[in-house]
């Protein structure tokens, strides 16, 4: 056991930021330092982040923790070695790898278990390395593998590493309950417009009298441009450079929150892991939203949530559009906030998390 | 005989059945009075050897293909010769003093330099060719193999490799790639352990199918999955088909889980080869759409002589040796597959039985390892009448001298 205070550090190639991706997986690493935040019962526990960019910086995360950027890319894997990166892993007692199945985290992992460190590892769908297939024994350079669902899971097949499912954490306090008067025909769907996205089934699917709203940042023009040309006419509105408060309030004003996520895009791409959990529909529920998901990747896991529906079509996507929503077919929104905070939240997620680091420190 | 083995790699380390047949004629030479010795490359997925395989393993072979350093080595002549490799295998044959040299799966190797070191020392190696080991991709590389065979006087030891073919399919693909006159092969087929007995399960409503090999596209699984699909849209769902090995796991399952497929294929996991010979009883049918160029296919055999009928690619090596009334034998698509799985789903219960038990039987009749091995020893013991001998010291200095004089 470490004689003082817990120290984890998430290392990951990109970082939740303008300067470096605005991504689920990027975000997800902050929502686990604020589920450690919540969930430690002693102050001093320290749960920081590493990541790289163009130059050296420190900057603070929320109340407790501290992003440190080396100047270095992931990509170029020589670039992040050498005395800064060893001095910051030799600071904590365990250190948590994002984007694990890329050779950027065996390479991470391999240093911080020659310092001697407990060591965890998440895939949150960036690749893998084709090292894998022959060499599945690198898989021990992990204690423990944490999974967000089942199906991220899934990814670890043939490693003789355990593999942790701990689902969540969406911050709930991030996107607290909204109160205020919803309009039942307004549909939102969050998420950067990229072609796994799938939102073009919402668009086929919404009914008459509806109004879409779809929400993110442009990253495939081709598909904006498909997705704009799919509308025919139907009540459809982009929201594309919306900041996080005013998404958080078009998604606390809507009716219903509908994720379409698809293994199979519009191009014909094939996408093996479009999503490992599904942040947004959470964040949607957290808010009192209820949410319609599709059955790609994590997504039908969310099925037992009171606020989730899970369509198989796009008829049942159409059903599900026009029949359940705020106010009509959905729980009250205080419900559906409880169940999923219950379920996904911050605390439930950081318990989980810090009593497998205890069990992983006491197994080291 | 002291019989040398070399492959690239071996058991506990293996992909498919190449390794696997190299460690079973290593325990069979072995048990049969031979010395035998294994060359391979080191354990890396495992920690160690069996406590006591019955023969000596030397794991200080360098495989290019799954380096330890990882990619492939660009100087592109270690494809022909790879130095060090020859220098283990010197400093083996100087212990070990083998009278043969067996020769299996050596594409990582330099297989070229490996053979005219065979040759050079006077061991005139014996090739058991389970797949396509020479294998020349594109016309740079051609055109730097037959400057090799003139660079090192080669011809003369390709044309004197004596070769143990799995299949007409592999040697006429090997020959073509080899280009240089090689001698005709003698054909052995895949065996089956014939002493164990069939212990077939009483068969059930559900259709039971088995895909048992490398989970990669090339074995099929993508075709599986589509054969799946085309079943289940055309109201044929009373199947499961369950998928065991290692590979590409984890993209396997997701393509799964993405064509909502999950009810109808499960994936089981890697087990040890004897247990799989005994699970292929409680199966109705194997699948296995590999592709066309599959120089043979143990697979097949073994479900086969466990009762379990095989679906098999029509071109493969497999369907060289067994016949109609055996296996059933499938254009390789998703169409295909399906016609042949829909076939035993729909065969009456006393028909499919038929099927079984004829398969069983003459699989364990024609295949029996009793029935091959011996074969297989006996034309490893003919005498070499080896025209060249060096030391193997002297052999692997004439290699060194000529590959720098080539590669300054």
């Amino acid at each position: 056991m470490p004689k003082s205070a817990l120290r984890i550090l998430h290392v990951t190639p990109y970082y939740f930021s303008e300067q470096s991706v605005i991504g689920g997986g990027e975000r997800y690493v902050n929502n686990v330092c604020a589920a450690v935040r919540i969930a430690s019962q002693d102050p001093e526990t320290r749960s920081d982040v590493l990541s790289f960019g163009s130059s050296a910086q420190t900057m603070a995360m929320g109340s407790a923790s501290v992003l440190n950027i080396l100047p270095a890319s992931a990509d170029h894997l020589m670039s992040c070695a050498g005395a800064a990166f060893d001095k910051l892993i030799d600071d904590y007692d365990v250190v948590h790898i994002h984007q694990c199945l890329l050779p950027f985290g065996f390479f991470v992992a391999a240093r911080a278990r020659m310092a001697g460190k407990v060591v965890i590892g998440t895939d949150h769908g960036g690749g893998e390395s084709p090292l894998l297939e022959m060499f599945p024994v690198v898989g021990g350079m992990f204690d423990c593998f944490h999974a967000q669902s089942q199906f991220a899971a899934a990814a670890f097949t043939q490693m003789k590493t355990p593999v942790e499912v701990i689902r969540g954490p969406v911050d709930d306090l991030a996107f607290p309950i909204d109160f205020r008067l919803r309009d039942p025909d307004k549909i939102v769907a969050v998420g950067r417009i990229l072609p796994h996205k799938g939102f073009e089934e919402a668009i086929d699917a919404l009914p008459s009298g509806r109004q879409l709203t779809i929400i993110g940042r442009k990253y495939d023009n081709r598909y904006f441009d498909f997705l704009q040309g799919r509308t025919g006419g139907k009540n459809v509105v982009f929201e594309t450079t919306l900041d996080d408060a005013a998404v958080k309030a078009r998604i606390g004003g809507a009716g219903l929150f509908v994720h379409t996520g698809l293994h199979r895009s519009y191009d014909g791409n094939f996408h093996a892991k479009p999503e490992l959990l599904a942040l947004t529909p959470l964040e949607a529920m957290c808010c009192g939203t209820p949410a319609v998901v599709s059955r790609a990747g994590a997504l039908p896991e969310l099925v037992f949530l009171d606020g989730c529906r899970v369509y198989s079509d796009r008829d049942d996507l159409a059903q599900l559009m026009g029949g359940f929503r705020s106010g009509a077919g959905a729980p009250d929104p205080a419900e559906i906030n409880a169940d999923v905070v219950a379920k996904y939240g911050l605390k439930q997620f950081g318990l989980a998390y810090l009593n497998l680091i205890e069990r992983l420190i006491a197994g080291s | 005989m002291r019989i040398l083995i070399v492959s690239e790699l071996f058991p506990p380390e293996f992909i498919g059945g190449y390794e696997l047949v190299a460690h079973e004629l290593a325990l069979r030479l072995s048990k049969a009075g031979h010395q035998v010795a294994v060359a391979t490359s080191p354990l890396v997925n495992h920690t160690r050897d069996p406590d006591e395989p019955g023969f000596a393993i030397y794991r200080t072979l360098q495989c290019t293909w799954v380096s330890l350093h990882g990619g492939e080595d660009q100087r592109f002549k270690i494809k022909f010769v790879n130095l060090n490799n020859i220098f283990a295998i010197s400093s083996i044959v100087e212990e070990f003093k083998p009278d043969r040299l067996f020769l299996f799966s050596l594409s990582g190797l330099g297989a070229y330099g490996i053979v005219l070191f065979g040759y050079l020392v006077g061991l005139r190696p014996m090739v058991y060719l389970g797949d396509n080991i020479f294998m020349v991709s594109d016309s740079d590389t051609a055109a730097l193999r037959d400057k090799y065979y003139d660079v090192f006087r080669a011809r003369e030891a390709m044309a004197s490799l004596r070769i143990l073919a799995v299949s007409e399919n592999v040697y006429l693909e090997t020959k073509t790639a080899i280009a240089t006159p090689i001698q005709e092969p003698v054909y052995v087929p895949g065996w089956v352990e014939d002493t164990i007995p069939p212990h077939r399960r009483s068969s059930s409503e559900t259709m039971r199918f088995v895909f048992s090999s490398r989970v990669t596209p090339h074995k099929g699984t993508d075709i599986l999955i589509d054969a799946v699909r085309i079943l289940v849209e055309r109201g044929d769902r009373n199947f499961q088909v369950d998928v065991y090995g290692g590979g590409l796991a984890p993209q396997f399952i997701q393509r799964v889980h993405a064509e909502g497929l999950s009810a109808y294929i499960n994936y089981v996991g890697l087990v040890e080869r004897d247990e799989m010979v005994r699970r292929f009883a409680e199966y109705d049918a194997l699948v296995f759409p590999t592709w066309q160029r599959e120089p043979l296919g143990l697979v097949p055999f073994e479900a086969a002589a466990q009762g379990c009928i095989p679906i098999v690619t029509a071109q493969t090596g497999a369907c060289e040796w067994l016949t109609e009334g055996e296996c059933i034998k499938i254009e390789r698509s998703g169409f295909g597959l399906a016609g042949g799985m829909q076939l035993i789903m729909h065969m009456s219960g006393d028909e499919r039985a038929a099927m079984q038990a004829r398969a069983c039987r003459n699989v364990r009749r024609y295949f029996g390892a009793s029935r091959w091995f011996p074969r297989i020893e006996r034309l490893i013991s003919e005498p070499s009448n080896a025209v060249r001998t060096m030391t193997p010291r002297m052999a692997r200095d004439v290699m060194f001298t000529i590959t720098r004089a080539w590669n300054p």
